[in-house]
């Protein structure tokens, strides 16, 4: 009988009020959800090293971190992102967080790319540029957080030098320094 | 509440679903249903393509998918509408990932037929697809006043 009794308050309740979501959406409005829903991504430039963690775990390859000739980019594309939020919880730095924008309904050849540039060091040895200021900065706080109080001045000496060269040219380098500490195959 | 200036007359709606996991068309249906009430513009499901002025499509394509949907496209008649709804038709999504090739997938979707109206997420929510249907009426009465045809 409660049962009864409950849905017949529930149908009264449905004739008191408005139950269809205002069209275009008001967020502030009772009838709709859309502050508590899971956007795009979007991303704090001034937190992010580049270090493509967001890049290699989207499952739906949605962001693409990388460097050409220009320097390091971010290119993420709305098209293919179905707000998963994978990126956010990967993110080392938090840089990124959830907004409500969910509606990036567009026409053909309208396609929304969030494009950012970032500043590039460039290799001491070589000049190709190949990582971002702040991915080497942040590296090197870690480093020295895990490194034991007697040798952590020597490696971050090492670091400060060693860092502002590219992988590539290290492996040269140290081939120069240390011969006959690695075999050389191929 | 905005009223949209939309086609002279109510535009109906055709939806296929092509291989898809059925969440783009519960939200389509959801955005149909009372709740979020798209019958205010005249949007009306249809139940043949021959019927209808908007074809809706969700789903990846998948190779067997291929042939039902460029006939179905050559059912509507002109002036039509095509608009994708989810980031599987738009792009293969997670089946399909950029600059690759998929043995079992035809899509996305512009490869095969020219769409109008993307309609991006995973799913849309029905609000996102309400938006989409709204866009793909005012380009439907753009092309009916235009007389360019599909």
């Amino acid at each position: 009988m409660g049962g009864l009794l409950d849905s017949i308050r529930w149908a009264l309740r449905g004739l008191s009020r408005i139950a269809t979501v205002d069209y275009p959406a008001v967020p502030d409005s009772e009838y709709s959800e859309v502050e508590y829903i899971r956007g795009r991504p979007v991303l704090d430039p001034d937190k992010c090293t580049a270090c493509g963690a967001c890049a290699s775990d989207c499952p739906s390859d949605a962001i693409e971190v990388g460097i050409d000739d220009e320097g390091a980019y971010r290119k993420y594309f709305v098209d293919r992102c179905m707000f998963c939020g994978r990126c956010i919880d990967v993110c080392p730095e938090g840089a990124l967080k959830s907004s409500n924008e969910h509606i990036h309904v567009h026409g053909a050849g309208e396609e929304p790319v969030d494009i950012y540039r970032f500043e590039t060091v460039k290799c001491l040895e070589c000049g190709r540029p190949f990582a971002v200021p702040l991915f080497l900065k942040v590296v090197g706080e870690r480093l020295g957080e895990n490194l034991d109080e007697s040798v952590r001045e020597l490696v971050l000496v090492d670091y400060r030098h060693y860092s502002r060269i590219c992988p590539d040219c290290k492996i040269k380098l140290n081939l120069k320094v240390h011969p006959g500490k690695y075999m050389v195959v191929g | 509440m905005k009223w949209v200036k939309a086609f002279v007359y109510s535009p109906w709606v055709y939806h296929l679903h092509a291989g898809g996991c059925n969440g783009c068309d519960i939200e389509l249906v959801a955005a149909l249903m009372p709740k979020y009430d798209s019958s205010r513009f005249g949007f009306k499901l249809a139940s043949s393509p021959r019927h209808a002025d908007i074809l809706v499509v969700t789903g990846p394509v998948p190779q067997h998918m291929k042939d039902f949907v460029l006939t179905t496209y050559e059912q509507v008649p002109d002036p039509k509408v095509v608009v994708v709804v989810g980031h599987c038709g738009i792009s293969g999504g997670v089946f399909l990932w950029r600059d690759d090739e998929n043995y079992a997938i035809a899509g996305p979707l512009n490869k095969l037929i020219p769409v109008d109206v993307y309609v991006p997420g995973c799913p849309p929510k029905p609000e996102a697809v309400m938006s989409g249907l709204v866009l793909a009426a005012k380009k439907l009465a753009e092309k009916a006043s235009g007389g360019s045809g599909g």
